[in-house]
């Protein structure tokens, strides 16, 4: 379930991304297109959860990627790349949540057009509507933590913050969801 | 199952729309300036090198080529300095020259009567 975050510091695939990033810093827009192709996935996931809207979501992660491409000088690493395209798409998440509010009603949250085989659609609801009534902060780090298997030191990082309000976000955020949760499966 | 578990599974991550990677392009197409920083950064920081050896090697150039000209100079106005009072000192020498054969007194005879019938 976490493959994803995991795939991504593998060296190897490290080292592909850095060959597509040289290529893309000379102006290469094929090299370009497959980086896209390998980040849109990790990228899109973390603005559809954070928004909930697929419109939105999708201009979020074109955002990210066209920032992305203005930055490439600036990224060195593979490595670089992952936690860069993650802090750029929380922050961006984080500033749309500010001036837009978040459906939270069943009715409202949209479903992702892919459901994920195995998948129990009213349970993930019941969750995404509790996730809905956390802030966009403490959505954030509970997602970065479940999501992208982040420990949090590297939440803090991204979301530059200190590790102890990281801490205490997501104690709190777990603990209205745990709460939230209990009395839905109790009804 | 426990709500760890339960947010695992819910936020599964999700693909986006078909054509996603293929409209960045195309919106990059659109928006956005040819990437060319490196090569263009790494010109410039050459040509600011190559400006600066210039300099250094140029500079004791120019001064020696200033000071030289400034030594030529200065020689020049202590000739013309030189060549001025030369020159006056000959004005001087050739007035006191020419002065007393203007004003020399007339010739002896018809002279001296004159002289004497006036007394």
């Amino acid at each position: 379930m976490n493959a994803p975050a995991t795939l991504l510091t593998h060296p190897a695939l490290a080292d592909r991304d850095q060959r597509l990033l040289l290529s893309a810093r000379q102006g290469d827009l094929d090299a370009f297109e497959a980086l896209v192709r390998r980040h849109q996935r990790k990228v899109y996931s973390l603005a559809w959860y954070g928004v909930r809207d697929e419109m939105l979501a999708e201009e979020i992660a074109q955002d990210v990627f066209m920032q992305l491409h203005a930055s490439l000088p600036r990224i060195e690493t593979g490595a670089h790349l992952a936690a860069w395209l993650r802090r750029t798409t929380s922050h961006r998440v984080i500033d749309t949540l500010r001036v837009r509010r978040l459906p939270r009603s069943l009715d409202e949250i949209a479903e992702p057009q892919v459901v994920p085989a195995g998948a129990d659609p009213l349970a993930d609801r019941l969750v995404h509507r509790a996730l809905a009534r956390l802030t966009p902060r403490a959505r954030l780090i509970v997602m970065l933590r479940y999501m992208d298997d982040l420990a949090p030191t590297e939440i803090a990082e991204t979301l530059d913050m200190s590790l102890n309000t990281v801490k205490s976000h997501l104690r709190r955020g777990l603990l209205v969801l745990r709460a939230r949760l209990t009395r839905e499966a109790a009804r | 199952m426990n709500p760890d578990a339960r947010l695992r599974r819910a936020l599964v991550p999700v693909d986006p729309p078909d054509g996603f990677a293929q409209r960045v392009r195309a919106r990059l197409a659109r928006e956005a300036p040819a990437v060319s920083p490196r090569p263009a950064r790494r010109v410039s920081r050459w040509m600011a090198i190559a400006a600066t050896v210039l300099a250094v090697l140029a500079g004791p150039l120019a001064y020696r080529e200033y000071e030289t000209r400034r030594e030529a100079l200065a020689a020049r106005a202590k000739v013309v300095l030189a060549l001025q009072i030369a020159s006056r000192e000959l004005n001087s020498a050739h007035r006191k020259v020419v002065r007393p054969m203007v004003t020399a007194p007339a010739p002896v005879g018809g002279g001296a009567s004159g002289r004497d019938g006036r007394r």
